[in-house]
């Protein structure tokens, strides 16, 4: 595998980082093991590598924080802009910084793939609804994208059969239209459609001028038959005007008469006096004769004259406005005249141009100049008039007729062509959306499939021969976003593990599902960040866990395990778990002073080497470490090989118990092959039975210098503490590989053998019949 | 990296072209809007109509 070696990741301002903190991979290893206690800072470093691939922290999003949620992300004390996370691999080095809400990874290209899994996480994966649970997995089998796109598809399928379903009836109301009106005509020629088509083609048409000019004709006519009556009235009204101005001369004369001489004239001058003499202040003298005398009451003098002749001026009123009304008669009739002459004029000129070839017959003489013969002339003309109107109105109707047949004609041959278009697209669009559901369903079938039977796999790793298994994961068509699970319990298939799983097993199914996912998509460039996730597994299945997760670990690029669990820190410590190649980080509790602090992880046997080395040696604690290491190794030996102890309460077996465990007989056999790493030659061979009888002799060295404050250790030399430590150092360094561990595999079926290219083999393989 | 979406219009493409439905020359434009969720009715429409005249003029 080619995919890039994780060498080192930086936090600063981070969460819990309130310090720089920095954690070192080992190159050679894909596993790393980050133990710490509650409150030791192991989640800040999976937040550290979320931010990085994700460019936030998931879970915190989900405590209830609100939108405000990356207020959090610095460490107390320091904003966002402080927050550093670098990792370097041996490619490359990114870094992710925080400006305002965004994370900003530097640079963007090649930037690690981190999946990670929380303990809430493994909650949501079984616990939740279908929709939740698929809300936790989509990122492995989301693709929205594609269900939109299939959606229009979709859409667009339905829209064309309903288009179809639409222009199909449109087709069959234009045909119906044509056939009722080529039954209407005779059924003539071989279908409705072609007698149609002739006759919008070939019939011939009526220009719109001819239809205009037969109105037009109409119309004139029509507007001479109202001269006549015309005539009559403005006659009638000259000849009454007249009459009332000879009755209006009449009565002046004779008014006149009776009046003084010259009364006319008289009144025409006093009138034009009176409003001389009518001014204030009155005039001193006579306006004409400009005599002083009698001055004062000439106006009042000349009204009371014009009041005597009032009726000669009344009668001279009444003659002036009579002759005006006989002028305006005389006016009226002569424009009536003169307008019937433009009538006339503009009728005869439509019947001798030519616009008028629609009329059949036209009069055969022009209207009379004289109004007065026009009566006669129209009595000869009428029935034209009449012909005209019923021609006009017969091609009307046969144009509105021919405008119908067009456009059922025009529809019919559209909705056709539509029609057409449509039984080509369609079946397309049918066979598209087909494939698209199909192979979107395969997809996905295929996806959850491979997953489901991983998960099952890594499920029966952790539980073997327990008859829990199968698992089954199908998206649910109808709901979409909806994820079932079902699982096999004892002989009940199809079952919903949620029912009938405990707590534990539901936690490992969980864990089981997340890594077959994301196993699925390019592991091998995938950084797998799972913690805490092994919190509530109980005991009898941790070891198998642990060892299933490392197994699995090969697969992606990098895994970081974070637990609290601290049985698992020991047996890594001893090296009893089967986890081959594994980095193993312990972290010391936080604080805000400290920050994370990464502690020695070293196990006890590398602890006794550094006491041994010490200058003064600590007689004390070598003895002690040396004790608790030899009762160790003796308990994995007598426990490889069944060997007699005395049985006791709780397994409190002393050293001197497990000693003489190993009696003789096995004791002679014990050997060790030290095997170069990566290569099957056997670089060294150790025998055990004469190390183990040396410890048998001092054995008390423990009880004497590291157990208990006695007399007796002040008479011995250093040499015997110290020789005691190194004698058991000899036979736990022959025996447990640094780095992996114990030999306790038997698959070579000849010798017990360490896990990870077998460097340790112990012999023999059982222990010697009695 | 390739999202799943991305993958599975790899898929259809294919098909689609195989079976005549949209044209090859067509492929690389409509893979990341399939794969988005971008195609809408109409631009379905139009790339079964392109791949329904291509068949008929050849």
């Amino acid at each position: 595998m080619s995919a890039a070696k994780l060498e080192v990741l930086r936090i600063e301002s981070l969460r819990g980082s309130t310090r720089p903190f920095e954690l070192r991979f080992d190159p050679r290893k894909r596993l790393t093991i980050v133990y710490g206690e509650n409150g030791s800072g192991k989640t800040t470093i999976c937040d550290a590598l979320e931010l990085l691939g994700d460019g936030a922290i998931g879970w915190l999003g989900s405590m209830g924080l609100g939108s405000g949620v990356h207020q959090y992300w610095p460490s107390v004390g320091a904003s966002a802009a402080d927050i550093v996370v670098e990792l370097k691999t041996t490619t490359g080095s990114w870094r992710a910084r925080v400006g305002g809400r965004q994370v900003r990874v530097s640079p963007p290209a090649g930037a690690p793939n981190v999946r990670i899994l929380r303990r809430s996480q493994l909650l949501r994966l079984l616990e939740a609804l279908p929709s939740k649970r698929y809300e936790e997995l989509k990122r492995f089998i989301d693709v929205g994208g594609v269900e939109a796109s299939e959606k229009a598809l979709s859409d667009l399928l339905l829209s064309l059969e309903r288009q179809q379903t639409d222009v199909n009836a449109r087709l069959d109301e234009a045909l119906h239209g044509l056939e009722a009106d080529w039954q209407a005509a005779g059924n003539p020629h071989a279908s409705a459609v072609a007698w149609a088509r002739r006759e919008v083609t070939e019939a011939a048409t009526t220009s719109e001028a001819q239809l205009k000019a037969l109105q037009r004709l109409h119309t004139a006519h029509q507007t001479l038959t109202t001269y006549p009556q015309r005539l009559l009235v403005a006659q009638d009204h000259l000849a009454k005007s007249q009459q009332e101005l000879v009755g209006a001369e009449g009565e002046h004369r004779a008014a006149v008469r009776v009046a003084e001489d010259r009364a006319d004239e008289l009144v025409r001058l006093l009138e034009a006096a009176q409003p001389l003499l009518g001014t204030t202040p009155p005039p001193v003298a006579c306006p004409l004769c400009e005599s002083q005398e009698r001055a004062a009451g000439l106006f009042e003098a000349v009204r009371e004259r014009l009041d005597r002749l009032s009726s000669i001026r009344a009668g001279a009123e009444r003659v002036s406005s009579a002759t005006k009304a006989v002028e305006h008669e005389r006016a009226n009739l002569q424009r009536l005249r003169d307008d019937y002459a433009s009538d006339a004029a503009a009728l005869w000129a439509l019947c001798t141009s030519g616009e008028s070839q629609a009329a059949e017959e036209l009069p055969k003489a022009s209207p009379p100049t004289a109004l007065e013969a026009l009566t006669t002339w129209l009595d000869a003309t009428q029935r034209l008039s009449e012909a005209w109107r019923e021609r006009e109105s017969a091609l009307t109707g046969r144009e509105e007729f021919l405008a119908s047949l067009r456009g059922r004609l025009e529809s019919h041959d559209k909705h056709l062509s539509l029609s057409q278009s449509l039984a080509d697209l369609l079946p397309r669009a049918k066979a598209a959306h087909q494939l698209v559901v199909e192979r979107r369903k395969l997809f996905t079938d295929e996806i959850l499939n491979a997953v489901s039977e991983e998960a099952g796999r890594l499920y029966e790793i952790v539980h073997p021969d327990e008859g829990l298994g199968k698992i089954h994961l199908a998206l649910d068509e109808a709901k979409r976003a909806s994820l079932e699970v079902e699982a096999t319990f004892g002989a009940q298939d199809g079952v919903p593990p949620q029912a009938y799983f405990s707590q534990s097993h539901l936690d490992t199914l969980g864990l089981c599902i997340f890594l077959a996912l994301a196993k699925w998509e390019q592991p091998e460039e995938t950084i797998l960040v799972l913690d805490d996730v092994i919190g509530s597994v109980d005991e009898p299945h941790v070891d198998r866990l642990i060892g299933m997760v490392c197994a699995e670990t090969d697969a992606f690029q990098h895994c970081l395990l974070t637990t609290h669990y601290r049985p698992c820190r020991e047996k890594l410590r001893w090296g009893l778990l089967d986890v081959g190649e594994c980095h193993f980080v312990e972290l010391a509790r936080w604080t805000p002073e400290t920050g994370l602090q990464q502690i020695g992880g070293t196990p006890d046997v590398q602890r006794l080497k550094t006491l041994i080395e010490e200058s003064p040696p600590d007689l004390q604690l070598v003895a002690s470490k040396a004790g608790y290491v030899l009762e160790a190794v003796l308990d994995f030996l007598t426990q490889l090989y069944e060997l007699k102890v005395p049985r006791k309460q709780e397994g409190r077996y002393t050293i001197g118990d497990l000693l003489n465990g190993i009696d003789g007989r096995i004791s002679g056999l014990l050997r060790i092959e030290v095997v170069a790493g990566g290569s099957p030659e056997v670089e060294r061979e150790i025998e055990l039975g004469p190390v183990i009888a040396n410890l048998r002799q001092i054995a008390q060295m423990r009880n004497v210098f590291g157990a208990h404050f006695n007399e007796l250790s002040f008479q011995l030399l250093d040499s015997d503490a110290l020789s005691f430590g190194q004698k058991v150092l000899e036979l736990a360094e022959a025996i447990v590989d640094p780095e992996f561990g114990w030999p306790k595999k038997d698959r070579s079926g000849s010798y017990w053998e360490t896990v990870g290219g077998g460097r340790r083999r112990l012999h023999p393989l059982r222990r010697p019949a009695s | 990296m390739e999202t799943p979406s991305e993958r599975l219009a790899e898929l259809i493409l294919e098909r689609l072209v195989e079976q005549g439905l949209v044209l090859p020359r067509n492929t690389k434009r409509l893979l990341a809007r399939l794969a988005k969720g971008e195609m809408n009715a109409q631009d379905w429409r139009l790339e079964l109509e392109k791949a329904t005249k291509h068949e008929e003029e050849s």
